[in-house]
């Protein structure tokens, strides 16, 4: 691949691979390391003919096999803990005495980060694959080819990782509201 | 669908709300659902679904760089006693003072190979800052502390104990004053020596000068940590050994108006990368940029491993910095990366880059 074809994929993809990433690992420093190793590799091919797959398929690829997955999910739920405990100090220490509105709302937002984190998490591996690659645009058939499915199997994929997600987050929802009524009524 | 007095299953509504049907599938689907209720009650569950989904997903990003542990956590040690009580940069201010009239002879002598060494053992250290500042806890972005970095500390220090006073009086001078360099080697010096750098005359309060010249040509370079502080000795070494014919400098220089249209540069060599103390001003000045190198090839080069050293499966080297508007390549030697990309973007405008490539 010559300087220009790079130029040209890279400002048509990095945006979207490095969101996507982001979206996949929750930890953008990660994100864009994967994405330059991902245009570093497309440099390194004569010609690719579904650009946008091929880079997606390359960079789920690559975070398959990264050694370092299994420390940093590690690290992931330390900071999910982290946050878990931090949860737990709003409710239990500081129930209304004082605390400043940005402060709860950054807690809150801070919550349904976690709750979404935990939400994606929870789904099969290539149903959230699937989901991420369709929300930064691709179509049936690039996410067909990037994840080795038939193309009339990604809407299945798509419908089973949509509703799995959202009953996944409601079920969260639910606990946190519940949890938030019990240390309001102690 | 093939036939549309069937009932559509959840994935086929899915695609279809995906707009992924053919035509003449979607015209069927569309006339069945008008005629189904119970379809489209399914639709309207999907809807919500789809909606749904994408809201958790989009939620996912906000999130901010660094916050995964490092899997070893890099130690540093940030000095913040005053200059007078290290005692590596009193002892280098001692020699300082001592050699002043030193400096005088040797910027006229026009022999500057030691002092290019000093910015060249800063450039090699300047792309850990990045990560140590993650794992210190700053946040991404943040310009790293001011610290002179360990490597350079030692490098003074040595030079101080082992060098005439007439060697250790041109590396401070060459830190501290801007030497008659040659002029492409001046982009360079202004890349290692940021604006605070520029110090009043040497005969006034010379200690500080050297103790501020010797930290601002290291604040690019302040983290180079645990590991990056072994290979930080390392690419001193090896800095010395190569220091008696250093190659011819090849610079380029990448403003920061070129951000806007991103552009290759097809290079050959290998280069050390900086920020230039040069900004702009307008909407580049406020934004927080990171600039990262990424070899290509495993290549066991002395350039690479200070990011190696830290994390030994990636080949990035990055820093962030607020202020730097243009960088400077320069050609070093010892370096066997057979090509690396370059991008430079911010947090805010990702896709604003500018890719180098450049083999040896």
């Amino acid at each position: 691949m010559n300087d220009e074809a790079l130029e040209r994929l890279f400002k048509l993809y990095h945006t979207p691979l490095v969101r996507y990433l982001t979206r996949r690992l929750g930890d953008r420093d990660w994100a864009e390391e994967v994405a330059q190793e991902t245009f570093l590799r497309a440099l390194r091919q004569e010609s690719i003919t579904s650009e946008r797959s091929w880079l997606f398929a390359v960079a789920t690829n690559l975070v398959r096999d990264e050694a370092r997955k299994d420390q940093r999910r590690r690290g992931r739920l330390q900071l999910l803990a982290s946050e878990e405990r931090a949860r737990e100090e709003l409710r239990v220490d500081d129930p209304g005495n004082g605390t400043e509105e940005y402060e709860e709302y950054d807690a809150k937002r801070a919550l349904e980060m976690a709750m979404a984190r935990k939400a994606v998490d929870a789904l099969a591996e290539r149903d959230r694959l699937a989901l991420l690659m369709r929300e930064e645009g691709l179509d049936y058939h690039e996410i067909a080819d990037a994840l080795g499915l038939s193309f009339g199997s990604v809407g299945t994929t798509l419908a089973r990782a949509r509703r799995r997600l959202t009953e996944s987050y409601e079920k969260l929802q639910a606990g946190d509201t519940r949890a938030e009524g019990t240390s309001g009524a102690s | 669908m093939e036939h549309p007095e069937e009932h559509p299953d959840e994935g086929q509504i899915h695609t279809w709300l995906d707009g992924q049907l053919s035509e003449a599938d979607a015209s069927a689907m569309e006339a069945h659902v008008a005629s189904c209720a119970e379809c489209r009650s399914l639709v309207a569950e999907a809807r919500g679904f789809v909606a749904a989904a994408s809201r958790v997903v989009a939620s996912l990003d906000d999130v901010p760089s660094g916050v995964i542990p490092k899997v070893e956590p890099v130690k540093r040690i940030v000095a913040r006693r005053a200059w007078w009580n290290r005692p590596q940069l009193a002892a280098a201010a001692l020699v300082f003072v001592m050699a002043g009239s030193a400096v005088v002879v040797g910027l006229g002598e026009g022999d500057d190979v030691v002092g290019t060494e000093i910015r060249e053992m800063a450039l090699d250290a300047t792309p850990a800052s990045t990560e140590a500042a993650a794992s210190a806890g700053a946040p991404a972005g943040a310009p790293a502390p001011r610290v002179a970095s360990p490597a350079v500390q030692r490098e003074l220090a040595e030079r101080s104990s082992t060098a005439s006073g007439q060697v250790a009086g041109r590396v401070a001078a060459d830190l501290a004053a801007p030497a008659p360099v040659p002029a492409p080697a001046r982009a360079l010096a202004d890349a290692a020596l940021p604006a605070p750098a520029v110090a009043p005359p040497a005969a006034a309060a010379p200690a500080p000068v050297l103790a501020q010249a010797a930290v601002g040509a290291t604040s690019n370079a302040a983290g180079v940590g645990a590991g990056g502080a072994v290979a930080g000795g390392r690419a001193a070494r090896s800095l010395e050994q190569r220091s008696a014919a250093s190659p011819p400098v090849a610079e380029v220089q990448l403003q920061a108006k070129s951000f806007a249209a991103a552009r290759t540069v097809s290079l050959a060599g290998c280069y050390a990368i900086s920020p230039s103390p040069t900004d702009v001003a307008g909407r580049w000045k406020e934004m927080p940029r990171r600039l990262q190198l990424t070899d290509s090839a495993s290549a066991d080069s002395p350039g690479w491993r200070a990011a190696r050293d830290q994390d030994r499966h990636s080949s990035r080297l990055s820093w962030a910095s607020s202020t730097a508007a243009s960088f400077v390549l320069r050609r070093i030697s010892g370096i066997d990366t057979s090509s690396m990309l370059v991008s430079i973007g911010n947090a805010n405008a990702p896709d604003n880059a500018v890719a180098v490539r450049g083999g040896c």
